[in-house]
């Protein structure tokens, strides 16, 4: 029992175990009359025993509800007087007008009652009014009710009562009220009623006592008002996850695009079935309008599917079935470990962090152990990564300059990419499989990683008769196809905090990794890739700074035309600015082993809530083989609006 | 459960504000104000539903709507979890944060819904706007009764009311982006409503926090609405606890990263909670 219970407690102790009751055996009863005042029924029982009867007095002692309607909050008499008037010309009468608990603001009572449906009438009638800062108080109040008895006289046996020590919760609902008629002696038939509870703030029970210092402003009421409404608990709901308008304008004299224009558009619906089972459909729309003299005009519209699955949910585990985005890794942009979701490729350096995902049909269990999570994931279909139109000027194969992303130079690759086809057609095959443990040690949150996998990226292989036989070309349907090896992927991550930093390391062995050698064989190598970023704060203040430290190793015999050991730093500044109303963004990955340049500053507007207006440069350069320098006729800046609903 | 091991969050989304707990050596008193105040019975738990706006002289005021979990394990350590609601571009972005009974550093994760990725995220980080609010990530976190050296300057009415003034000097610099803490104690309720917030050497104040309404939920004390000023740019921060209750027995596995990865699975425990 807490403390504030104890005085009702000590009430009713106090009553029943002080009074005596009778064990009356009246020959006749009068029916009861009742008063609400001590001093009617003194009266009543005066004349009662004046004609010869006995008399018994019960005072009933009830908790009861009250509600009032009220406007709070006024600072100032004249104000609350001012607000009254109105209430009056609108047919309010016996409005009374107080001063609050400690006396610093005034209120305007409009009505009082126990009966809850009648203040609710008047409140909803008031609101309706368009008044909003009217509210519905409720506190407790004691009723006190003088039950007097008639009788015959009779033959009185005494008996103490005992005292009731308990009191079931809630107290301050509870009824006090004495169970036995008490009687009174003719010549004592007047008795001292008891005082109701002097209420202090510490015998209030919970939620009576309310200490407004003063009420928040008028402007801030308004704002409190429209969200008073709680959290969105709805078994349905949807949502426009993105929507996004964009135009890039090329700024390289030698780009063969002036301009594109990009809209995308994403959304879902999800019904939660139950606690377990929920449903969710998802769609995105893109956009792509290419405009230029160096390429063909590109119009591309493109639909597709989200995250489309059934999701069952239970204490220990939650499996999903469908279409999901499956990410995996710790490290910003660059995660050896992430291999389970399909790339989205088709604009290029152009997304941020986390966007150039696509959904790809996934089983997927995930298992809740007591030291960690167990991920199992199978991808029953393989969906390789999404790229654009081969006419777009993200697409990774140059067909006019005659060079594939990621080659360096080669006179006789350049003719038979200028020639030659790309056979994009894939095999009808799973994607692999995956299981990921993740637990955390101490400070320490880790992951394990195993995979067998088909890398979603695309990878080009020069069509092996026409390597063995370079006159073959001419006849043969395609020179490169894309392929996609499969492969053993066993990897690992960590994140920790150090100093004021946040480290994130990461790292992935890869049994296959595709590359062509010097005389244009198409092979796969084992390989590494890895990761370490840090995250920090500088000056402890709004601005975030990642930078991370990446490479790829590939363990070739022989010379190859890919790059075989890339060494990058790649990162992300952001900070807000003007009370969070502005973002400076700024992305780079610069090539430590060869040039290869990627900077993105972005400004951005962010004010307008739930909306987002930017502009951003997008400069690219590098050596041939990189990709900065694949794609520095690129280098754009971009002019856009996104935004969600 | 005495409120000494159990701070963080307490007063649903950022309250901890208001308690501003202290630790002294030169003065006794003040030290034992500040572990009343720290001490201060809140429940074994707690859950709240709040809307936070973002005030600004001729804009617009945004608004966060969130709900928050907290619970005190038995062994001291205080878990809590922001997850937001609104507005849409960082609705059901969640916050799980562990603060340890014994003095090491607290951790803390992330959920991005955008990526579907749960994260640590630095702990030490003490300054920087929480979510563009006047609130830094400091006044987030338990501030342990030794953080601070405390000294009583004067009984002083405020709004009305009887207050212990109190000033709060960070043991080491480096523990605190403020140089100094001037909270207005309120003697019945034992919350800081007014509290005055230093930084940089400054003679007079950068922050105010004023709370402007407390109610008394299941027998605790709760800073129903306050405001956080920015007294350089006028900017601030409204605060309103709409619904809060305390001792629900909330579970210990809603503060893992099951839960904070996986909004919907608290869903079902909001409803319960809010009786829907």
């Amino acid at each position: 029992m807490r403390l504030v219970d104890t005085p009702y407690l000590l009430l009713a102790v106090f009553f029943q175990a002080s009074l005596f009751a009778a064990s009356a055996q009246a020959a006749s009863t009068d029916q009861p009359e009742v008063f609400s005042s001590q001093e009617a029924a003194n009266n009543y029982i005066k004349q009662a025993q004046a004609q010869g009867k006995q008399t018994s007095l019960t005072v009933q002692r009830q908790d009861k509800q009250r509600y009032s309607v009220i406007f709070k909050g006024y600072l100032r008499w004249s104000d609350a007087i001012k607000q009254a008037s109105l209430l009056e010309k609108r047919g309010y009468s016996n409005l009374e007008v107080v001063r609050g608990r400690f006396e610093r603001d005034y209120s305007i009572i409009v009505l009082q009652s126990l009966n809850k449906k009648a203040v609710g009438v008047t409140f909803n009638r008031l609101r309706s009014m368009g008044m909003k800062n009217v509210k519905v108080h409720t506190d407790k109040i004691k009723r006190v009710r003088y039950v007097v008895m008639t009788h015959e006289p009779l033959k009185i046996k005494r008996k103490k009562l005992i005292a009731k020590p308990e009191i079931s919760r809630p107290v301050h609902t509870e009824k006090i009220v004495l169970q036995e008629p008490i009687v009174v002696p003719i010549e004592t038939a007047v008795i001292p009623v008891e005082p109701a509870l002097m209420i202090t703030d510490d015998e209030l029970e919970e939620d009576d006592i309310i200490i407004v210092m003063s009420e928040s402003s008028d402007i801030t009421n308004d704002i409190f008002l429209a969200e008073e409404d709680d959290p969105e608990v709805r078994d349905f709901e949807w949502s426009i996850d993105k929507l996004q308008l964009e135009t890039e304008l090329f700024t390289r004299s030698a780009s063969p695009v002036d301009h594109i224009e990009y809209i995308n558009a994403a959304g879902h619906a999800r019904w939660n079935i139950n606690n377990q089972w929920e449903v969710q459909i998802a769609a995105r729309v893109d956009g792509n309008y290419q405009h230029g003299k160096g390429f063909a005009e590109s119009d591309e519209l493109d639909l597709d599917y989200g995250n489309n699955y059934l999701r069952y949910r239970d204490k220990s585990m939650t499996i999903t079935m469908g279409a999901d985005t499956v990410r995996w890794g710790k490290v910003d942009n660059f995660a050896p470990t992430d291999n389970m979701a399909t790339l989205d490729l088709s604009r290029g350096v152009l997304y941020k962090w986390g966007e150039a995902y696509r959904a790809a049909p996934v089983i997927r269990s995930e298992f809740f152990l007591e030291q960690g999570k167990l991920d199992i994931v199978y991808l029953p279909f393989f969906r390789e990564a999404e790229l654009p139109d081969k006419e777009n000027v993200w697409y990774p194969v140059n067909s006019n300059r005659g060079s594939i992303l990621g080659f360096g130079e080669n006179q006789q690759l350049k003719e038979l990419l200028q020639n030659g086809k790309i056979d994009d057609d894939i095999d009808e095959t799973d994607g692999g499989f995956g299981f990921r443990f993740s637990s955390t040690y101490g400070a320490f949150d880790y992951d394990l990683v195993l995979q067998k996998v088909k890398l979603s990226t695309p990878y080009y292989q020069l069509n092996p008769i026409i390597q063995a036989d370079p006159a073959a070309a001419a006849s043969e349907r395609y020179a490169f196809k894309e392929v996609h090896p499969r492969s053993w992927v066993v990897g690992a991550d960590i994140a920790f905090q150090a100093a004021d930093m946040l480290v994130r390391i990461e790292g992935a062995w890869f049994s296959d990794l595709p590359a062509t050698t010097e005389t244009l064989v198409y092979k796969t190598y084992h390989g590494f890739k890895w990761a370490g970023g840090v995250e920090l704060y500088p000056g402890d203040g709004d601005t975030r700074v990642n930078v991370q430290l990446t490479g790829v190793n590939i363990e070739q015999k022989e010379k190859i035309v890919d790059r075989d050991n890339i060494v990058s730093l790649s990162g992300e500044v952001e900070t807000l600015f003007s009370n969070d109303r502005w973002k400076f963004s700024g992305q780079f990955n610069l090539g430590l082993d060869e040039k290869d340049i990627y900077l993105s500053p972005e400004i951005s507007y962010l004010g307008w809530e739930p909306f987002e207006f930017y502009s951003a440069i997008h400069y690219l350069d590098g050596d041939d083989n990189t990709p900065g320098g694949f794609y520095k006729e690129n280098t754009m800046i971009t002019f856009g609006w996104r935004g969600k609903y | 459960m005495p409120r000494s091991e159990q701070p963080y969050l307490q007063f649903i989304f950022f309250i901890a504000l208001f308690y501003w707990p202290m630790a002294i050596y030169a003065d006794t008193s003040g030290f034992e104000l500040a572990s009343a105040v720290h001490d201060r019975p809140d429940g074994n738990d707690m859950f709240s539903t709040g809307v936070m706006a973002l005030v600004e002289k001729g804009h617009k005021p945004r608004i966060r709507q969130m709900i928050t979990f907290r619970q005190d394990r038995p062994n001291g350590d205080i878990v809590s979890m922001i997850r937001f609601k609104k507005p849409i571009d960082i609705k059901n972005t969640g916050l799980l944060t562990v603060d340890y009974a014994e003095d090491k550093d607290s951790d803390q994760w992330i959920y991005l819904p955008a990526v579907d990725k749960a994260r640590r995220v630095s702990s030490k980080r003490k300054g920087g706007r929480f979510v563009g609010s006047d609130i830094f990530y400091e006044d987030l976190r338990d501030r342990k009764a030794s953080a601070d050296k405390h000294r009583i300057l004067r009984k002083e009415k405020f709004n009305g009311m009887d207050t212990i003034v109190l000033e709060s000097i960070p043991v080491s610099s480096d523990n605190s982006v403020y140089d100094k803490r001037i909270s207005w104690i309120h003697e019945k309720t034992l919350l800081a409503v007014r509290l005055d917030l230093y930084k940089n050497a400054s003679k007079v104040p950068i922050k105010r926090v004023i709370i402007k309404k407390i109610e008394k939920k299941q027998g605790f004390w709760t800073a129903m609405t306050s405001v956080v000023r920015d007294l350089k740019t006028g900017h601030e921060t409204h605060m309103k606890i709409n619904e809060i209750l305390y001792d629900q027995n909330l579970l210990s596995e809603m503060f893992t990263q099951k839960y904070l990865s996986d909004p919907q699975r608290e869903k079902h425990i909001i409803e319960d909670l809010l009786g829907q």
